[in-house]
């Protein structure tokens, strides 16, 4: 369920899916992104203990330290710790819910900001003109991740599918898609 | 009562090592009447906010959950709820400490 590519997912449904509208593809930023939240959440989870180890140094006198009542580092330590964690996983909550969806008719772009802020676009297959796919730099190749741009005809004229896995094998399959809509459908 | 008298130096529980402050006793006078109520109130304060923005977060958990189902959805709301309990709890905790 924490992949960042989803294939065919079963037990995944989508707020505006209709009923007999099938998922190709859910898609989410690859976990490489998400390092830079982690690793800070980690530091910040140790640095209280830095503070302990170097609390006899100049760098942070004891004296500082005595200056504060026992009563009052114990519940900042509990708050610190509990808003390290919420931070963390608040990042986590917006890299989890925050997804694209490849279907059999659409594609969908579900975006969350901040913790109100929400945006969910989408463009029917018919729709979809152009759609190109990009690796820039060295993690992309290792990690096998970039991005695809899709030019559409509909309201929101691109969507942009951000450091996702993949990304050569979801252009092919989008493309192939909406041909395969086109010829079908027709526009 | 002096004031202003200068105290040399605390001494801490652990058994070898001494440490300076010097504080005087209008420095202590200045944490107990100024310092440290400034810092229970700023610290309820901003608990009381945490309070808030937790309750705000299960709404959202939930509105995510309603955008995309999925089989982690109770899981994500019920560490919501759990997050709210834990700052209610550091509350009743601050309320009687502090």
């Amino acid at each position: 369920m924490f992949n960042a590519i989803l294939k065919n997912p079963t037990n995944v449904k989508f707020e505006s899916q209709e009923d007999d509208e099938i998922i190709y593809y859910v898609l989410r930023r690859h976990p490489i992104v998400t390092v830079w939240w982690i690793l800070t959440s980690i530091f910040f989870l140790l640095l209280p203990i830095l503070i302990y180890i170097f609390r006899d140094t100049p760098i942070i006198p004891q004296s500082w330290l005595l200056i504060i009542p026992i009563q009052y580092w114990l519940i900042l330590l509990i708050l610190w710790y509990m808003v390290v964690i919420f931070l963390a996983f608040e990042a986590f909550l917006l890299w989890y819910f925050n997804i694209y969806i490849l279907t059999d008719r659409r594609i969908v772009d579900i975006d969350f900001h901040g913790l109100w802020k929400k945006r969910i676009s989408e463009a029917s297959l018919a729709n979809v003109e152009d759609a190109t796919y990009s690796t820039d730099n060295m993690l992309n190749i290792v990690f096998d991740y970039g991005d695809v741009y899709i030019q559409t005809a509909a309201e929101k004229p691109e969507f942009e599918f951000k450091a996702i896995p993949k990304p050569g094998e979801v252009h092919d399959k989008l493309t192939d898609l909406a041909e395969a809509y086109k010829r079908k459908y027709g526009r | 009562m002096v004031d202003n008298q200068m105290i040399p130096k605390i001494t801490t529980n652990r058994p070898i090592d001494t440490i300076d402050v010097n504080l005087t006793i209008s420095d202590i006078n200045y944490l107990l009447n100024t310092v440290y109520p400034i810092l229970k109130w700023s610290l309820l304060i901003f608990l009381v906010l945490y309070l808030i923005i937790s309750f705000v977060v299960i709404k959202q958990i939930k509105m995510m959950t309603r955008t995309l189902e999925t089989p982690t959805d109770k899981y994500l709301i019920l560490l919501g709820y759990i997050h709210f309990g834990l700052v209610a709890g550091v509350i009743c905790f601050s309320l009687l400490a502090l």
